[in-house]
Parts: C-alpha cells; structure tokens; sequence
C-alpha cells in the first residue's frame, strides 16, 4: 500500500541516485550459492564464528586478553593476532584456547541437510527416548538399551 | 554561509509517495539463524542492495568479507568481536557492520521479532570522515522514517 512519507533532502538524493533494486535480492542469491562451495569464504567465516566463541567465552568468564594469554602461557601479541584473525589457525590452535577456556571444541564434517536438522535442535541427545536407569532399576529390572544396530530409526531423526 | 543551513530541517522535508519495506537478504538466511537478515527499501529501491550489487561487481574480495559479517550477525543476538560496532550520543542504536574497507549500517527493529533492517552501505577507503558520519546520519535518518512509518510490508 502507497503512503505519503515525509522525507529529508539527504535521503532524497540517495533515493535519486539509487536504481531500481526490484528483484535484486534474487540476483545476489543466484550469484552467491556458489561461495558455500569456495573454500576461502567457508574458512573465512569459520575462523570469524571462532573468535567471536573466544571474545564471547572470555566476556562470560570476566577474562581479558593478558590472562588469556597467561592461560595459553603465551605473549599478549600472540593473542591479539588471534583476536584479530590474522593468526594461523590449525586444530592445534583451537584445541589450545579450547582447553584454556576450559571449552569443548569440534571439527566434524557434515552433509548441508544434515547440518541444518543437527542445528535445528538445540539437545538433539533429548529427542532420543532412552529408558530412565533409576525408574528400571526401582521396577527390578536392568536397563537395556537399544544400540544403533538394532533401531535404525534414531538415524533419521 | 550557504542558504541552506538557514533552514530548518523540518522546512525543507519532502513529501512523497512511496512505500517503506522490507526485503530479506536470502543469501544469508537458513534455519539455524537467531536473527532475520533484511534490506530495507523505499519504493522500489534499496540502497544497500544496489551498493551490494556494485561491490560485487568491482571488489568481490570484500563483497564475500561483508557477507561472512552478515552471517555471523544473523546467528548471534550480540557480537562481542571487532565485526559489530555501536554508533555513539545520538548515533547510539545505529550499528555498522565492519568487515576490511566496507561498513554496513543498520538498526534493530523494535517489533522484538529479532529483525536486523541494513539501510546503507559506506566505503572506508573512498570516502572522508565527514562521509562517514553521513553515513551514519543516513541510516538514522531511514531508522526514524521506518519506525514513523505504520504499515510495513514484510515480505
């Protein structure tokens, strides 16, 4: 629905000199599906998702950057190069500050649609219906799970 | 002094017709985000979608850079990382997304439904200090004209 806006000259010129976005947005979808496939730009946003997990640990935890340093029993520059992603990151690197901050730290490989199911749930191990120990135990009986041979229908959950 | 800075603001708005929306960024959206990603748009224009659309065209590099910020912005309600900077006094609320030469404004909408609204784009190594706080003035400017604005077709 069309409504009269009220607008400054400011944003005026800026409208002047923009053109007609219509149908834009699908452009920049089409033209970057491909980046999920280019190994630069996924290992881009993995080293970015990683320190933002370090700055968002340390803010928990009320630790700066010269104990983290003191933690790692590293130098305050080497930090800083990792805070400000210039660093070489390797699975050594990440398992160290995981460890300093006292934090688990995974690198699996996933199917895209597998990834999205796994990220859907936050506790996907609570969608399982595991039999509780303590009540089986109270009936008489010993707990018997089934494993991953016998029921495949877990998997597709 | 020019003639123009006699006058007031108010004096010299502009009355148009045209209509206030909200566009998603697609590229960046999928279930496992907290937040929803949108370009805003006046009429049929976007001016973060077009400057979008150039930086892809004349610098890829920091295209794909800009666009790895607006990942991590729509999966995290707050970022603690050197990416995310709050404008200051009246700019406070404005936010730029920073990623090598290229910052991107944007606002919060204040519906509460996790809506991040990208208004404009700046290029720091083309543009002045002075730019840069029209910049910001700009997206505070779009900022108020969205929340002045009562019905908001979200797509």
């Amino acid at each position: 629905m069309t409504k009269e806006l009220c607008i400054s000259p400011e944003l005026q010129a800026m409208l002047d000199a923009t053109p007609n976005t219509d149908g834009l947005a699908e452009q920049i979808q089409a033209d970057v599906e491909n980046l999920d496939s280019d190994p630069e730009f996924v290992a881009e946003f993995m080293k970015m998702q990683f320190v933002e997990d370090i700055f968002r640990a340390m803010h928990e935890q009320g630790i700066n950057r010269n104990q983290l340093a003191t933690k790692l029993g590293k130098s305050r520059q080497y930090v800083g190069r990792i805070l400000n992603e210039n660093a070489n990151f390797t699975l050594e690197t990440l398992a160290e500050i995981a460890c300093a901050l006292d934090m688990h730290v995974a690198a699996r490989l996933y199917f895209k649609d597998e990834y999205m199911v796994i990220q859907s749930f936050p506790n996907p191990i609570s969608l399982l219906h595991f039999p509780n120990p303590e009540t089986l135990v109270n009936q008489g009986k010993q707990p018997n799970y089934t494993t991953e041979q016998e029921d495949v229908s877990y998997s597709a959950a | 002094m020019s003639a123009r800075k006699n006058v007031s603001r108010k004096d010299v708005n502009l009355k148009v017709d045209m209509d206030v929306s909200l566009e998603d960024i697609i590229c960046v959206q999928d279930v496992t985000n907290d937040r929803r990603i949108c370009a805003l748009k006046i009429g049929k224009k976007s001016s973060v979608l077009a400057h979008l659309k150039d930086l892809q065209a004349s610098n890829p590099s920091e295209y794909n850079k800009i666009l790895n910020v607006v990942r991590l912005v729509s999966k995290h309600h707050e970022i603690f990382s050197k990416h995310v900077k709050q404008g200051k006094g009246i700019y406070k609320g404005i936010y730029e997304m920073r990623s090598g030469q290229v910052r991107l404004f944007y606002f919060i909408d204040s519906s509460g439904k996790a809506i991040v609204v990208c208004t404009n784009l700046y290029w720091k190594a083309k543009s002045s200090p002075k730019e840069q706080n029209q910049a910001f003035k700009l997206c505070l400017d779009l900022r108020t004209l969205y929340n002045n604005t009562k019905k908001i077709e979200t797509p």
